[in-house]
């Protein structure tokens, strides 16, 4: 018998270590960053979040139903009429009904900016993970995303992934 | 029995190994055969074929296929062989789904169009086998790839993609250096298919290359299937060759992750050319508008900060390449031109040949299984990669490219598509794993075992 002469448990190469490659975001959110996760029908409509947009943010929310979108602090935000949009800038890419029949995920991804701007993307997603449109707009300052956040649909989740408001000092490359 | 003799006699043991014929080499009498089938026995078909029909440690029980002309082809193999005449499945589209009823059917090997592949792999596994093998991809759509992953856990069964250049000798050798820390940390890695299939995707209905510039019902083999994916979609349509090599040197869904994709393409040209040139403006195929694009490039980013290049490249003239590169801290192997460069070890700003380094580093399955890979289709590489099926499944352990890499590799097409499809917009790639990738272990090629 020519094969199986060697264990399958027993390397003839280095191994790389999984642990070491693992990438720095995963601890550092773990230990300092800010994540909460809300799941209807536990979901309030208005709520302030202890986060700080100074520093770059995620927020994600899954609706079964279009439209679907929130507010957060002066911004408005969402898929309407089928159009990704935030504030008064609207995507041209149209999401049919097909697409998002299963539901739609958005994706907000805001990171901040030098002189208290802040760049700001919109990625609306199918049920596999498919990304169907995304948004980007710089149009607004890192302060007006600050306040509550005002849900104006019914979600089946919503998640605010960030650094925590109350021991962040300020950050010297997005201050005026 | 004193040192002298006790070499002799195994310099004997070992000729007498080196002289049985090759078929006895993968004998195991006292194991129970692998009882095995075929869904499909068209050309990529007939090359496992011929190496299952090598093996002595598998029973083939069944093949099947629609093409009566790909069928008597394969008959005729196993005739020669001397192999007992396994069962035929034929005569219509879901023929396969009586072969998988077959009363103790462990495995099942599928080579068919890529549209089939979801449905014969779901198939096989809701009829209950434990070991998948499909030939590259594994669907179409991003649906279709969760479909396979979820069916995949829900069965917990086994699906290997039969990404063949993940075993080509120079892959393994260099996958073997960047594990030794030879390249110092990896930072960038190029693959791709660039392969000019106009001769493929085009012939006279009667040879399967060349020859003409039909495809679909009046084409033959592949022209029957694969040329259809270059009228309707633009993205990168073949990425596995390309992207399962690199894949293993920064250990994607094993402590790594793709984590976002772009794709760019060109216009399309070179396929109406084609058509032009060798039949005429006034063929009917000259009016067909190709949406593939003739060179598609697709770059991706990892979680642990690597960057990949993919080119898709198959409708225009050229040689092959699969334009490897891996590319670390300390130096770099690039396969275009057979080079690499380690710092400190090779001249300042000059390249060395690769020979000596690929020697050197030759992989531990190169070394042991090299003389049986001889004459296996696709430089050997083809030989590994259905023994590693094989060997998984006798010994029911997990296959060495499992159902995650098969789905991170294969949905490139879909997302490349979708990029494309969005104005070359960086897209989410999805996480198969759902988290798994973080924890999970390497396990390809880290022996001589398979």
């Amino acid at each position: 018998m020519i094969f199986n002469k060697n264990l399958v448990t027993e390397p003839l190469v280095n191994l790389p270590d999984p642990v070491v490659c693992a990438p720095d975001y995963i601890s550092d959110r773990q230990e300092t960053g800010y994540s909460r996760e809300w799941q209807a029908p536990f979901l309030p409509l208005t709520f302030l979040p202890e986060l700080s947009t100074s520093y770059s943010f995620t927020i994600t929310l899954q609706s079964k139903h279009t439209p679907a979108f929130l507010q957060m602090g002066k911004i408005k935000l969402g898929i309407n009429d089928g159009y990704l949009f935030i504030a008064d800038l609207t995507d041209h890419r149209l999401i049919t009904t097909t697409k998002s029949q299963a539901g739609v995920k958005l994706v907000l991804v805001v990171k901040p900016q030098p002189n208290g701007a802040s760049y700001a993307k919109l990625i609306a997603m199918d049920d596999c993970g498919l990304t169907l449109a995304t948004l980007k707009s710089t149009r607004h300052l890192t302060a007006d995303w600050s306040g509550s956040i005002n849900l104006h649909t019914t979600l089946t989740a919503l998640r605010v992934e960030g650094m925590p408001s109350l021991k962040i000092e300020p950050n010297p490359k997005t201050t005026v | 029995m004193n040192r002298r003799e006790f070499v002799k006699n195994s310099s004997l043991t070992a000729a007498a190994i080196t002289i049985l014929p090759e078929k006895s080499l993968f004998a195991n009498t006292a194991a129970p055969k692998l009882k095995i089938a075929i869904i499909g026995v068209g050309l990529r078909g007939q090359n496992h074929l011929e190496l299952l029909l090598k093996r002595d440690d598998v029973e083939l029980a069944a093949i099947c296929d629609v093409d009566e002309r790909m069928l008597a082809t394969a008959k005729e193999m196993i005739t020669k062989s001397g192999k007992t005449m396994p069962k035929i499945f034929t005569g219509e589209s879901y023929a396969w789904k009586k072969l998988l009823q077959i009363k103790d059917l462990k495995a099942v090997l599928i080579a068919t169009p890529w549209e089939w592949h979801k449905p014969m792999i779901i198939g096989a596994l809701e009829a209950g086998l434990k070991y998948v093998a499909s030939e590259v991809v594994i669907g179409i759509t991003l649906q279709d790839h969760w479909d396979v992953v979820r069916a995949a856990e829900k069965y917990e069964a086994q699906v290997m993609m039969l990404e063949n250049v993940c075993y080509r000798r120079d892959v393994l050798a260099v996958l073997n250096m960047v594990r030794q820390g030879i390249f110092g940390e990896i930072l960038h890695l190029q693959g791709g298919y660039q392969h000019d299939l106009r001769v493929v995707k085009f012939n006279d209905g009667v040879k399967p290359y060349g020859g003409g510039v039909e495809f679909n019902e009046k084409g033959f083999s592949e022209a029957r299937w694969r040329t259809n994916h270059s009228v309707h979609r633009n993205g990168d349509l073949y990425p596995t060759h390309g992207i399962g090599p690199v894949a293993q040197c920064v250990n994607i869904n094993r402590g790594n992750r793709f984590i976002k994709l772009s794709s760019f393409a060109t216009k399309s040209r070179s396929l109406h050319k084609y058509v032009v040139d060798n039949a005429g403006e006034n063929h009917p195929n000259a009016k067909v508008n190709f949406r593939l694009g003739d060179i598609v490039t697709t770059t991706i980013s990892c979680a642990n900060g690597e960057t990949i290049i993919l080119q898709h490249d198959t409708n225009s003239p050229r040689p092959y390449s699969l334009g490897f590169r891996v590319q670390g801290t300390d130096g770099l192997w690039m396969d275009l031109n057979n080079s690499i460069y380690v710092e400190g070890k090779s001249k300042p700003h000059a390249w060395d040949n690769a020979k000596e380094w690929l020697d050197k580093y030759d992989h531990p399955l190169w070394k042991k299984y090299g003389n049986d890979a001889q004459g296996a289709g696709h430089g050997g590489m083809d030989f590994f990669v259905v023994h590693a099926f094989v060997e998984s499944a006798k010994r029911g352990t997990p296959t060495p490219l499992d159902v995650y890499d098969a789905a991170a590799w294969s949905a490139i097409t879909p997302l490349s598509e979708q990029s494309i499809e969005l104005g070359n917009e960086t897209i989410d790639f999805p996480d198969f794993t759902g988290g798994k990738w973080m924890t999970r272990q390497p396990v390809f090629a880290l022996n001589d075992d398979y």
